[in-house]
């Protein structure tokens, strides 16, 4: 090819080039944003894919009243500033008063910061405690400052469990909220969203403890007098352990929670 | 938009990749009378075909941030053919070894599940790597000979993130500043000043990341700062970068070639001079920073901002593939990555125009700089695996019983 030919055809080939330049561009962006789109109304159909449980207070104070459930992340930090992944809102909470991260073998790892108060089923846990000995399981209690939370941690996340696929709900097809292909079955079992002082109960095994069928999701906390005793006060000890409660030790054998799964799951 | 859509987008920005490759390499085969041409017009947009189709499925990982990674390969490769096909054929080697290196991070990200021993090892390695080049490297730096310097530069890049990652998700600020401020140290003293600043910039951008505390974040920069002036006062590599920047015009040593880079860019107008037909560009192209006046010369400021705009979108991409991780230590990890990429773009335009001093940094994925190629698609590795990892915990959320509805 000439040296002329080859320089007309250059030149004329700029501004496809640069044509195609913008167009590949506006695909680009295009194709971010509606990745960002999809990716937002999936999580929106899955409001809990982010979450392994939720911590239930159990012993509140006026910000954070009793029956208050909050969502508990992977990983994160538990403090009394509004930038942590847990925000408790009281005096005696560090600003970053322990940080947290769930191992599926094992359960939540707690790590106090220095000089934190933390209670896990009533054992104090300091931050020089090694992490083998220290996690939270469904069930579990923690007590930060004033505040009692107790786990309950989302089924089918720790594959030692016993909760097998087979056993599990159909899986859903992930779309959006207002699809209506997307209805659970009339007879699957949906937590309430807020705790009820029952389920809880101490003098209740684990095992018999029931989730009911919502019938509303409304969240309100629980009433005033839920912890009071017979005398009218309102107990503020933690609750005694059960010795051979599973959360007791914070380690529990695969039978047994395997058990506790599928009781806590069927009506 | 279901996966049939998302592949339907994918496929469309592949067609006009595809397309923009076919009728480049077809022009330069047509001028140089060239089989090597010819293969190239039918190697490079199958090459785009399969980022963007093929291996986002075998790999069960981003699709666009895959095409956008072929887009710019490709690119680097057509501009490189462009000027000297020799130098071509060297980047298409460097672009085999770099895919290699990014599946294996890929698959390392996925694979393990412990990083505590992996952290123990490359630590010690990472000292190894940088006290090589004081034993069997030149006294000068130059990135396109692949000096060791180099080579050993780009792999504590890596190196740096994944650490930093592990002791900045555990809350250990300190020993992370130390390690950064090891490898600084060492590199400066290597004259690898690219390498020196980018990690510099990582490792006070990771730390405000992740804790966001101020005094970290002072005490880090305070010692770039310390860094700096010590370079500026003692280092003559150092003020020559500097004087060159300040008095272009006036200095005869290193602002020679970013007069001329500058003249290139501003000689080309809104559509470029044509591709191919500037052959005094290959004086440039073996100072690897100067591959974006190149671009420029060859197809125009309106190109090559659009090249600018799609990295812009492939660190978008990175940083919200980060913001979604489930764990600190992998956002930690796809933003260190991203971080350094992104960083390195701006230190390779903004010593270009002018707006700070020259460093030698390349630019990401397409400057003739095998090493840099090899880590940049490493680090691209580290972030697909990252968002393989958030597209299994979404999958796997789909599949749990259904706790609640909103």
């Amino acid at each position: 090819m000439s040296s002329e030919l080859y320089e007309t055809l250059a030149l004329a080939a700029r501004y496809l080039f640069a044509f195609l330049a913008v167009v590949i561009v506006l695909r680009v962006y295009l194709s971010l944003l509606s990745n960002l789109s999809e990716r937002k109304k999936k999580l929106r159909a899955l409001p809990d894919a982010e979450y392994i449980g939720e911590l239930v207070v159990i012993s509140g104070n006026a910000d954070l009243p009793e029956g208050t459930a909050i969502h508990v992340p992977w990983e994160g930090i538990l403090g009394s500033i509004r930038s942590c992944d847990i925000f408790v809102p009281d005096s005696e909470v560090k600003r970053h008063h322990l940080s947290f991260s769930f191992d599926p073998s094992r359960g939540i790892i707690v790590h106090p910061s220095g000089g934190s108060r933390v209670l896990i089923n009533n054992v104090p846990v300091s931050s020089r405690i090694s992490d083998q000995t220290v996690s939270m399981i469904h069930g579990s209690y923690l007590q930060t400052g004033p505040i009692l939370f107790r786990l309950r941690m989302f089924a089918d996340l720790d594959p030692n469990a016993g909760f097998h696929q087979s056993d599990a709900a159909t899986p859903i097809n992930v779309s959006p909220i207002h699809d209506a292909s997307c209805s659970p079955a009339p007879d699957q079992y949906i937590p309430t969203p807020q705790a009820s002082i029952d389920d809880f109960c101490v003098d209740q095994p684990l095992n018999q403890m029931k989730f009911r069928k919502i019938s509303d999701n409304t969240q309100s906390p629980l009433p005033a007098d839920a912890f009071m005793d017979t005398e009218g006060t309102i107990s503020s000890s933690v609750p005694e352990r059960d010795a051979d409660h599973p959360a007791a030790s914070g380690i529990s054998s695969r039978q047994r929670r395997s058990e506790r799964w599928e009781a806590d799951w069927s009506e | 938009m279901s996966k049939s859509q998302k592949h339907n987008s994918c496929t469309r920005l592949s067609v006009l990749m595809i397309l923009f490759f076919f009728f480049s390499f077809i022009l330069l085969a047509f001028r140089d009378q060239n089989v090597l041409g010819y293969v190239l017009s039918a190697a490079v947009p199958l090459f785009i075909l399969m980022s963007a189709s093929f291996f986002p499925k075998l790999f069960t990982t981003d699709a666009l941030l895959l095409s956008i990674t072929g887009f710019l390969l490709s690119l680097g490769v057509l501009v490189l053919y462009a000027v000297r096909p020799s130098a071509a054929m060297h980047q298409i080697y460097s672009c085999g070894v770099g895919y290699a290196g990014m599946i294996l991070c890929m698959a390392l990200v996925r694979a393990v599940k412990s990083w505590q021993r992996i952290i123990w090892i490359i630590i010690p390695l990472s000292f190894i790597l940088l006290t090589i080049p004081f034993l069997f490297g030149s006294s000068s730096y130059n990135p396109a000979d692949g000096s060791i310097s180099s080579i050993t530069g780009e792999m504590i890049k890596i190196i740096l993130v994944i650490v930093l990652a592990y002791f900045l998700s555990r809350g250990y600020h300190i020993p992370s500043l130390l390690f950064g401020f090891v490898c600084i140290l060492l590199l400066f003293i290597q004259k690898n000043f690219d390498s020196a600043v980018l990690t510099c910039g990582t490792v006070l951008l990771l730390l405000w990341a992740s804790s966001g505390g101020f005094l970290s974040s002072l005490l880090g920069l305070t010692g770039f700062a310390a860094l700096s002036w010590y370079g500026y006062l003692y280092l003559p590599d150092f003020q020559s970068r500097v004087a060159a920047w300040l008095k272009p015009l006036a200095d005869q040593g290193d602002s020679d070639n970013l007069i001329q880079a500058i003249v290139f860019m501003s000689s080309s107008g809104l559509w470029g001079n044509g591709l191919g037909l500037t052959s005094s560009a290959s004086d440039l192209l073996y100072e690897s920073e100067y591959l974006f006046s190149i671009l420029c010369g060859q197809f125009g400021i309106i190109f090559a901002i659009c090249v600018l705009l799609i990295l812009a979108a492939f660190i978008w991409r990175s940083t919200s593939i980060a913001a979604s991780s489930r764990s600190g230590f992998y956002g930690l990890l796809s933003m260190g990555c991203t971080i350094q990429l992104g960083l390195q773009t701006f230190l390779s335009i903004g010593g270009i125009f002018k707006l700070i001093p020259l460093t030698g940094a390349s630019l990401p994925f397409l400057s003739f700089d095998s090493a840099s190629l090899v880590s940049a698609l490493c680090m691209t590795g580290l972030i697909l695996g990252v968002e393989n990892l958030n597209l299994e915990a979404v999958n796997e959320a789909a599949h749990l019983p259904l706790m609640r509805r909103s």
